[in-house]
This record gives structure tokens, sequence and C-alpha cells, in this order.
């Protein structure tokens, strides 16, 4: 009797160099949005009185935190996927995600480390939102941890994805715990009556937000990638050890 | 509507292809057994036997091809099919601390089984067990173990039935005595086997069926079975499994000689109604009795299946002990860590009970929430659960519970000796009311966590991973609940913590009901 196997789909990978106008697009938007975010954080942007240079670490630091949340939520959204439809790419995105959304949650609380150390005279500070902070990076190192401890790839997609939907019901508790506890960490000063800062400070923060936002989509889309790569290659490997074994 | 109105098979597995991993195990496998027949599977080691018989248990998931088990379409009536299958798998799927007896109980009673206690003693003597039915399952030998869990895959009566070597660890009289075993308990059912010996399978009188890395390598029959049943499909769909009928939402299986409309039942001519059965003789065990009465199954409800389920723990708990007191111990022992490793003074002593208590406790039931789930796994009984037609999320709640009134308890243990150590008053309604909250919250993490990990490598090292940093919402507010219990912080300052407390509570344990099904299939 012949041998067969589930097919393996040999599908166009993403990585490489780049490829046709919409990546070049992609790119050279990026760098450039980046160029004009630097110009506007380190010329545009007036000095803070008080506080003087360091104030403008902060249209890195919510830059930053924004990417993270917007991460983790793709992570959330990744796993209802998976557990609905049970198609690996959907666990591609959530893997992917949650990789960026720990780098750049790591960037947060270093970002805000320095920021306090000149602001409020110490490193760390046991406030609720960066202890709320803090917490939301344990729990999605020990989301990528767990993927490491599960060896069965289905089992690991599952158990994953699990926990993605989990782990995403601290995030809003992060989001509130400044309004729920007293906290040293300043309110977000958009939403305020009024705006609480001057409007090139404002122009300057939405830049960033959308260069950060532009940078994770960028980010996702090379792990995607790349994910999806490596599990064809794995796919090959094995295909080409049981047709060997089948041979011998 | 009778069994008997269209001959149809047990089982029908078409272009069936397993891939476990990123191997193929099983390669478009097509098989057909009849209505009472009996097939036994042969062929080497990975040929893929018992991921054919796992597959048809429900208990693995395919890629392709489609599978029918006793009348019900796989997966999408996987809970319905289940109530009508019966598998014993390599491992015995029994609780090594529950006697030979409760073991039974329980399993029927999982199954629905309307009189559960006699139909437990009617499976120990077609085992010829009944003179250890109350003997410990785990004191058993192989052997006797082996045919504890053959008994235990019959004591619902199952329309079809799924046996994974039946024949190991068991001696040459029992071997063959086994036909007599299944005719008495399950009479008409379909028996699918494997086995890797040809002898046994000719001894069961069954149409041998040989799989070869992953396909069937001899089988005459199948492939045309399942064509001209694809040619004529009245009645396809709509049949309930044969032979049992179905009355009122619950499932009668007669006893042998009874309604039965003709289908195939290759059984030895003693096995009339109330005839002796000869046990295995040499033994100088009871006879046994063939079933003479119905079998009724009633599918469980939610909160009948987690009692049966909290029941059973509570009972395996009272008698291994090996959870409780060494959480009693061991969060006592953290909370002496924890106030030795300090020099307190009085006016603090309010602050480090309050961390003390809730840090103890959630370290507590971290481990042994992981156990709590081990155990039933590395026993292999969570698969035996698994295979029962109950709500998946039923058995969540059961273990649950369990943690939940593990902890309570600890923690009531915990406020008296603290209020003693310390000189605090922490025995008041304000904590109890926070005590309850915080171990139903605590627990739905718990509870969720270890069914992720369950099968992870370095499980108890990465639980505390997985579960303190979700888990800290609920310390804060349970530290802020005995602030304001104690009066460190204002009055009125208590409800804003209870209220997050309880908002924790409701939003871990629905959310861990509705994924934890997600953890469980494979």
């Amino acid at each position: 009797m012949a041998h067969t196997s589930l097919p393996v789909r040999a599908t166009r990978l993403a990585i490489g160099p780049l490829r046709g106008w919409r990546e070049l697009a992609l790119y050279g938007g990026l760098l450039a949005l980046m160029a004009l975010d630097l110009y506007l954080i380190f010329v545009f942007a007036p000095t803070e009185r008080v506080q003087g240079d360091v104030q403008r670490i902060f249209y890195f630091h919510v830059g930053s935190a924004w990417l993270a949340f917007v991460a983790f939520f793709v992570v959330a959204l990744g796993s209802v996927g998976y557990l609905w439809r049970r198609t690996p790419r959907w666990d591609y995105l959530a893997v992917g995600s949650a990789e960026i959304g720990v780098i750049f949650t790591t960037l947060t609380l270093a970002t805000g480390s320095i920021w306090g150390r000149v602001v409020w005279g110490v490193w760390w500070t046991w406030d609720p939102r960066l202890t709320t902070t803090l917490v939301l990076w344990f729990i999605y190192v020990a989301y990528l941890a767990l993927r490491t401890y599960l060896d069965n790839v289905a089992t690991r997609r599952r158990m994953a994805a699990v926990l993605g939907i989990f782990g995403f019901v601290d995030v809003p508790i992060v989001w509130f715990s400044v309004q729920w506890w007293r906290s040293l960490h300043p309110q977000p000063t958009i939403l305020q009556q009024g705006g609480g800062m001057p409007r090139e400070m404002l122009v300057t923060l939405l830049v960033s937000v959308a260069t950060f936002t532009l940078l994770y989509a960028v980010l996702l889309r090379q792990r995607f990638a790349l994910e999806r790569a490596a599990d064809q290659a794995a796919a090959l490997r094995d295909l080409l050890r049981a047709q060997a074994e089948i041979g011998g | 509507m009778g069994g008997s109105e269209a001959p149809g098979f047990a089982i029908e597995v078409r272009g069936l292809w397993v891939r476990l991993g990123r191997l193929d195990v099983l390669r478009d496998v097509t098989l057909a057994v009849a209505r009472g027949e009996r097939v036994g599977l042969v062929g080497p080691n990975g040929a893929g036997k018992t991921t054919l018989l796992r597959a048809l248990a429900t208990l693995l998931s395919y890629d392709r091809g489609t599978v029918r088990v006793a009348g019900y379409d796989l997966p999408r009536d996987g809970q319905a099919a289940r109530a009508a299958i019966g598998y014993a798998g390599h491992r015995p799927h029994l609780y090594e601390h529950l006697t030979a007896r409760e073991n039974l109980r329980f399993f029927a009673r999982l199954y629905g089984v309307a009189d559960a206690e006699a139909r437990a003693d009617a499976a120990l003597a077609a085992v010829a067990l009944t003179h250890v039915a109350g003997g410990r399952a785990g004191a058993f030998s192989r052997g006797m173990q082996q045919r504890l869990a053959l008994a235990a895959a019959m004591a619902h009566a199952p329309d079809v039935l799924l046996l994974d070597e039946p024949d190991a660890g068991l001696d040459a009289t029992s071997v063959a005595h086994l036909p007599d075993a299944i005719a008495t308990l399950c009479p008409h059912a379909t028996v699918l086997f494997s086995t890797h010996d040809r002898a046994v399978a000719q001894a069961l009188g069954a149409r041998v069926v040989e799989l070869r890395g992953g396909v069937v390598a001899k089988d005459a029959s199948s492939a045309e079975r399942v064509a001209s049943q694809a040619q004529a499909p009245a009645g396809r769909g709509s049949e309930p499994p044969s032979p049992a009928h179905q009355a009122g939402g619950q499932v009668v299986v007669s006893p042998p000689g009874r309604g039965d409309g003709g289908q195939v039942a290759p059984l030895p001519a003693q096995h009339a109604q109330g005839q002796v059965v000869p046990s295995p003789p040499g033994r100088g065990e009871t006879p046994a009795v063939a079933w003479s009465g119905e079998v009724e199954r009633r599918p469980l409800g939610f909160f009948a299946a987690a009692s049966a389920l909290i029941e059973k723990d509570l009972r395996v708990e009272w008698r291994a002990r090996e959870q409780f007191p060494t959480l009693l111990v061991f969060t006592l022992l953290l909370a002496l860590v924890f106030d030795m490793a300090f020099v307190i003074p009085a006016a603090d002593a309010a602050a480090v009970a309050a961390g003390t208590l809730w840090g103890s406790l959630l370290l507590g039931s971290t481990l042994a929430g992981i156990r709590l789930f081990a155990a039933e796994h590395d026993r292999g009984t969570l698969a035996g659960l698994l295979l029962a037609p109950v709500d998946p999320s039923a058995v969540f709640l059961g273990k649950f519970a369990l943690l939940v009134a593990q902890s309570a308890v600890v923690g009531m243990v915990q406020l008296t000796v603290l209020s003693v150590l310390l000189n605090v008053p922490l025995l008041n309604a304000a904590m109890l009311a926070a005590l309850g909250l915080a171990a139903v919250a605590m627990g739905a993490i718990v509870a969720m966590q270890s069914a992720l990990i369950v099968s992870a490598r370095a499980r108890e090292l990465l639980m505390p991973l997985l579960a303190l940093p979700l888990a800290v919402p609920v310390l804060l507010a349970s530290i802020g609940a005995t602030h304001a219990a104690l009066g460190l912080t204002p009055a009125g300052t208590n409800l804003p913590w209870i209220g997050l407390l309880a908002v924790s509570a409701a939003v871990f344990l629905s959310l861990a009901v509705v994924l934890y099904p997600h953890t469980v299939h494979t």
C-alpha cells in the first residue's frame, strides 16, 4: 500500500529581502515616522519646567506601555481564535504578540524606573500601577515559560491559548489600578478635563503612540512569518524522518 | 424505536487519519464492525492499534475521516457516544485508595447507572473478584487490577466495548474466562479489542483485522461493507444504539435473551438469564451469576456529576491523607518562617499577620492544587473521568470545590493560630467573609493553572510562576480587607476590598469553568 502523508503546504516566507513597493512603503514609512518622532521628542516638544529634559522619556514610556497593552490584547484575541478555529496561525499571532508585549513591558518598566529615579528619587516604589505592571510582565513571562515546558505541539498551543485568555483578566486591573488605589503614578493626562498638557506635547505624544503602533505591526508581521516558517521546517523535518524510516 | 430496524454498524470508520505530534499514526483507516460483532486488531508495536481505539473512545481527536460509534458521529456527539462506550486501556483507570466495589460503584454512577451498587456487585462477580470486593485496588496484583479495570469498562453495560490488550497481565485462566465476563455484563455489546496474540482473538470468536504502519493491512470485508452501507443509508443518523432502547431520556439495556432483533451475538449458550457462570477454577471464589436485571442509564446532571466526583475525592483523601495534613502543616510552617524572619514590633503585628496569613495560604493552596490534579493525571484516572459522559466542567468543579474546602479549613486554623501567636483579633465575621471569598478566588486560579500544567515538565516549579502573578489582585484585596477588619485603615474601607474579592472570585471561576474543557480534549 502506498504511504502518503498529510500535505505540508509550501508557502512563501515573508522574511528576507524587501519585496515590492508595499514592503518598501511599510519599512520606509516606519523609518520616516521614527525620524519624525525623534525630531518631535527632542526638538519640537517643549522642555518641562520642573523636570527638565528627563521628562522627554515620557514619550517612549507611554508609547511602550500602549504597545504592550495592544500586544496583550492581541494575545487574548489570538488565543480565542485558536480555541475557536484550532488553526495554527492564531497561535502564531498569540505567541508573536506575547513576545513583543513582554519586551515592551520590560521597556515600560525600565523607562519608568529611570524617570522615577529623577522625579521621585527612587528606582522603584510599590505603587499600585508599578506593581500591577510588574505583575503583568510576570504573567506573560509565565505564558512564554509554559510554552517551553509543554513538548506536545497541540497541547502547548491549547494550554497557551487558555492562559492567554485567563491572563488577560489582569490587564484591565492594571489599567484601572490608578483609579482604584491611591497612586503616586500620574493619571492619564490626555483624558483629563481641558487637557493636561500643552498642544506641542500632546502632538508629540500622539505621534509617538502612532510610531510605536506601526513598529508593533511590523514586528508582529515578521514574528508571525518566522513562527510559521519554523513550524513548516519542523513539519518537513518530521516528514523526511518518517519517509526515511519507512524507506529503511 | 428498536435497534433492529436496520442492520447498521456499531463502529464505522472511513478514511481515518490521525497525526500525533508530527507523525501520522493512522493513515486512511477504514473499518466497519457490525452490531454485536467481535473484532480483534492485531499488528506489531506502533501499528496504530491503541491510537485507533483511543480515537474511537473519544480520547483522541483526528485530522481527517469520519468516525461513527454506537450510532453517534464523532466528535460532534462525543458526550452522547461516551455513554454508550466502555473502554479499558493499557493502564487501568482505577483509584488505588478505593476498594474494588467503590471503584465500580463510582464509575457506574458516573455513567448514570440507576442501581450502581447492585451493578458493581454483578461486575465483581463476573470477573471473579467478589471475595476481594472490600480490598483496595492499589493492593491488587497486576492481573486482578486488569480484571477490575475490565469490569469497570463494562459496569454500565456499554453498547460498544473497546479493549486495548485486555489479555495483558492476565493468566491463561482469566483470558479464557474473558468471553464469559463480557457475555455476562454486556451480552449485546460490539467488541473491538487489540491483542498481540491471534489465539486470543480466535478464542474470543473474533474477526481479525491487521494493522501495520498505521494502515489496515488485512481486512477483506470492511471496505466493501462501508461501501455497501453508503449505498443503503436508510435509517442512518437517526438510529439509536442497539440493542439499547431509549425511553424517556434514559437508556435501558435489556438482559440477554430479551428484545434483541437477531443481531450478531456469538455467545456461549450458558449465558441465558440468571444462569450460573463458572468462575476460574482453583481460585475458590464465589461463582458469578449472570446479570439478570435491566441496566438503566440516566444521563447524570452537571451538579450530580460534580457531587459524585467530590465524594470520590473526599473518600480518596480520607484514605490516603496525602494532601490535607501536609497542606495544613506546610502553611503553618510558612507562617512560622515568615514571622521568625522578621523582628515584629507589637504595633506592627496586625500588618504582619495579614501578609503572613494570605501569603502562606496562597503558597499552600498553589502546591495543593497541582497535587490534586497531578495525582489524577499520573495514575491515569483523569482519562477514566474524561471517558465518562459527564461535562468536563463538572470535573473541574469537583476539584475546585475540594481545593476551596481544604483552603477554607486550613485558613480557619491559620486564623486561630495567628490570633494566638501574634495577639491579633483575627476571628471575626469580616475575616470569615474575606476567607470564604479569597478561598473561592484562589481556588479558581490555582485549579485552572494546575489543569494547564499537569502534563508539563517541571510542573511543580512552573506552578507558582503561573498562579502567583494572577493571584496578586486577590492577595492585595485580602490583605486590604484584613487591614480594614483589624482597624489599621479607616472604618468603611472594608467593603471595596470585599467587593474586589467577590468580583475576582466570580470572574476567575466563571472563566475557569468555561475554559477548562479546552484543557482536557486532546
